[in-house]
């Protein structure tokens, strides 16, 4: 090591030898070709740069600077006022509620949508293979590209106390009515299976595509091992499709903790009194939205925005940290 | 160990029909090779041996017992796939334990120390079986840790590890590159000496089936072509197309109408038979499918007429080919195509009367040249004959003697 060391040739101060420097005297003709091949490839690139940053990084970085000042969107005037706006949140019980809220929310939201979507996938696996698979996959894939605002429309009505189709069946399977979209307790699961009916098909094909990463195959030899179906399942389809499953889990995550449209439009809407009854669906998502756009505090809603994030980022984080030892990457 | 009975076997994928009517009895500790070109329906039979696939039809007995209906666990099989079908997640040591712990787990309900105990066992097992596959220093290895034949071992490991009575292999050595391959090979039949587990084993090479089998079944579009050992498919196909199939390149086989029938028999202008060959009566405008194999021509003369130095066991100065046939062999003037030097040997690409095309493997220095003409050789117990119409073997009359050759 040390030999080799005092045979190279003495560095100059920019870090180049001499000799490289010699070596690699590229002609201007040359040069030119480069910087004209750098040229064309940011050009190409330069639609998404300036896309994501008009509309993504500009407005990142003004939340940002916008939450440490008192900002309104046609007021003129702009002063700091330091950490004022995270010091009156800290005072809100609204906002700590809604906290609270959104982690049920999410608590509830992605073992549902984990484990739903994938018993769908598992069970659409098989009807694939059979004719007219396909058929099915687009059915369940059907509702998550309808828009939410129209569907939470039929929801509302689905959940109407008196005639709605929710209570309907529960009559019919002899259990207790529920006050569903006007009761505080109630009015949270149903926007979760609004939530849930509209994303599922999403989830559902991305475990389509995760299963169909596992061999039949293994699942054949496994079979031929002695094992059973439940092991075969536990041992080796889902040690397989963890990586599939972690992607799930994030993106569950994040769609929770920012759900909002459903939520909006299923207890109010514009007419006002979304989030209700009684705070009861607030999530912070909503309270961000209302204490900007209903209340005209942006600085505030801005401020919030910062704290969702650095939860979102803080529960990612953690994921990924346990995903190092849970998920398994061929 | 256990003896396997297929009995009018049939598979059909709703109209199309994979596997028809196959009926087979393997014995205990056989090494049968199935063998055919990919379509044939060769693996289907592995996979309903398996029990992996649905039998449409017929009957699969196992050791004794009709299995048609048991699950593929019950059938006490071990299986070896093309692309080794490793668990991916499991270290080496996993995989070959894989199946002894769900089988544990099965019969469950024994104490914690018999628990224990069967882990012990299980262990040794384990290391038993990777000793004699020499892959116990890579226990805890990942199989993509591990090379093309080391995951190759892995799966036979797997196989083998639960001491199965049938063991199934589905085109194993395919994936890995020809030197390996034939070591892979050797490996397998030195396993099969020492374990001598029933053994059924799927391939479209013919070097692996001639090479590992006691016998060979070659198949074709869902039918069994012919059963029998090496020696036997290859020396005595039972119809054109196992002739074709085995060997390379494949027998060579012209169906042509007698032009003269006296004591020789010529056809396509030039390829004389002794008519002793034929089954009587050997009429003129009578078609007849011969089949003569490229490694058993040898060359009598460059130029027909003109001897040159012969090679092979049938170098004979000055004789005309009407002599020769009368000594018991056939003979054939062709035209000279086109030459491949295979190092070893020479491939001769000719042909004669309407574009018969002839292939013949000669030795590497035979004096041939492109566009020249040459006459070849075979001797008459090479010789074979088959019915025009349906491919399959006739029966020579009374071969040799008669003729007057000797094998």
């Amino acid at each position: 090591m040390s030999e080799s060391v005092s045979q190279a040739p003495p560095l100059r101060r920019d870090g180049v030898t001499t000799q490289a420097r010699r070596s690699t005297r590229v002609p201007w003709s040359a040069r030119l070709r480069q910087a004209k091949d750098s040229m064309v490839a940011y050009g190409m690139l330069a639609p998404a740069i300036i896309v994501f940053t008009v509309f993504c990084y500009i407005p990142a970085i003004f939340l940002i600077y916008i939450s440490f000042f008192h900002w309104g969107i046609l007021s003129s005037a702009t002063t700091f006022v330091g950490l004022r706006n995270f010091r009156i949140l800290l005072q809100q019980p609204l906002f700590f509620h809604s906290l609270v809220t959104t982690a049920y929310y999410t608590v509830v939201m992605i073992p549902a949508t984990v484990f739903l979507s994938l018993g769908i996938a598992l069970v659409l696996r098989e009807a694939v293979t059979a004719r007219r698979g396909g058929i099915w996959r687009s059915a369940v894939f059907l509702p998550h590209v309808t828009p939410v605002v129209a569907t939470s429309v039929i929801w509302v009505w689905i959940f109407n106390p008196q005639f709605g189709l929710a209570n309907f069946v529960l009559r019919s399977l002899h259990l207790p009515a529920l006050g569903w979209l006007g009761s505080t307790t109630w009015a949270l699961p149903a926007v979760m299976i609004d939530g849930l009916w509209h994303s599922l098909g999403l989830y559902v094909i991305i475990f389509l595509a995760g299963l169909a990463n596992v061999p039949r195959e293994l699942m054949e030899v496994a079979q031929l091992d002695g094992a059973s179906r439940r092991r075969i399942f536990t041992r080796i389809v889902w040690p397989l499709l963890s990586p599939t499953t972690f992607f799930v889990v994030i993106l569950a995550t994040v769609n929770s903790w920012q759900a909002f449209s459903q939520i909006y439009t299923m207890t109010g809407g514009p007419h006002g009194g979304a989030g209700g009854p009684a705070n009861s669906t607030t999530t912070d998502a909503l309270l961000i939205y209302q204490t900007g756009f209903t209340y005209d505090h942006f600085s505030l809603a801005a401020a919030m925005s910062l704290v969702l994030f650095l939860i979102i980022l803080a529960l990612t984080l953690v994921q990924k940290l346990i995903s190092n030892r849970l998920v398994f990457y061929r | 160990m256990a003896a396997i009975r297929l009995q009018g076997l049939l598979k059909s994928y709703g109209p199309e029909v994979v596997v028809n009517g196959v009926d087979l009895a393997i014995e205990e500790g056989e090494f049968v090779v199935l063998l055919g070109p990919s379509g044939c329906g060769k693996t289907t039979i592995l996979r309903m041996i398996a029990g992996l696939e649905k039998v449409t039809e017929g009957e699969i007995w196992i050791g004794g017992k009709l299995m048609n209906s048991e699950p593929p666990d019950r059938r006490n099989i071990g299986m070896v796939f093309q692309n080794y079908a490793l668990y991916p997640h499991m270290t080496v040591a996993g995989n070959l334990g894989f199946g002894l712990a769900a089988r544990r787990r099965d019969r469950s309900s024994h104490g914690r120390t018999a628990g224990r105990t069967a882990r012990l066992e299980e262990r040794r097992r384990i290391q038993d079986t990777a000793k004699l596959l020499e892959i116990d220093h890579l226990l805890s290895r990942r199989p993509k840790e591990l090379s093309g034949g080391q995951r190759q071992r892995v799966a036979l490991g797997r196989a083998i590890v639960r001491k199965p009575a049938v063991f199934l292999m589905d085109e194993p050595l395919s994936n890995l590159d020809a030197n390996l391959r034939d070591r892979m090979r050797l490996e397998i039949a030195r396993l099969h000496q020492k374990l001598r587990i029933t053994t059924v084993y799927v391939t479209h090479d013919q070097s692996e089936a001639l090479t590992l089998a006691d016998r060979i079944v070659v198949m074709h579009e869902g039918r069994i072509h012919q059963v029998g050992d090496a020696a036997t498919v290859y020396d005595t196909p039972a119809d054109t197309f196992v002739a074709r199939f085995l060997g390379s390149p494949g027998m060579n086989l012209w169906t042509l109408p007698i032009e003269e029938a006296g004591d020789t028999v010529i056809l396509g202008g030039s390829l004389r038979l002794p008519a002793a060959l034929l089954p009587p009566p050997v009429k003129a405008g009578e078609m007849v499918t011969i089949g003569i194999r490229p490694e058993h021509f040898a060359i009598v003369s460059t130029r027909a007429g003109d001897p040159a130095t012969a090679h092979g066991g049938h170098a004979d100065h000055g004789e005309s080919a009407d002599d020769r046939c009368l000594a018991g062999e056939a003979v054939l003037s062709c035209h000279v195509d086109f030459l491949e030097h295979m190092g070893s040997h020479l491939l001769v690409h000719g042909s004669f009367g309407d574009g018969n095309p002839v292939i013949a493997r000669l030795d590497a220095k035979a004096p041939v040249q492109r566009g020249g003409r040459i006459e070849l050789a075979a001797s008459a117990v090479r010789t074979h004959l088959f019915d025009a119409a349906t491919g399959d073997r006739l029966a020579r009359r009374a071969a040799g003697q008669q003729v007057g050759v000797l094998t």
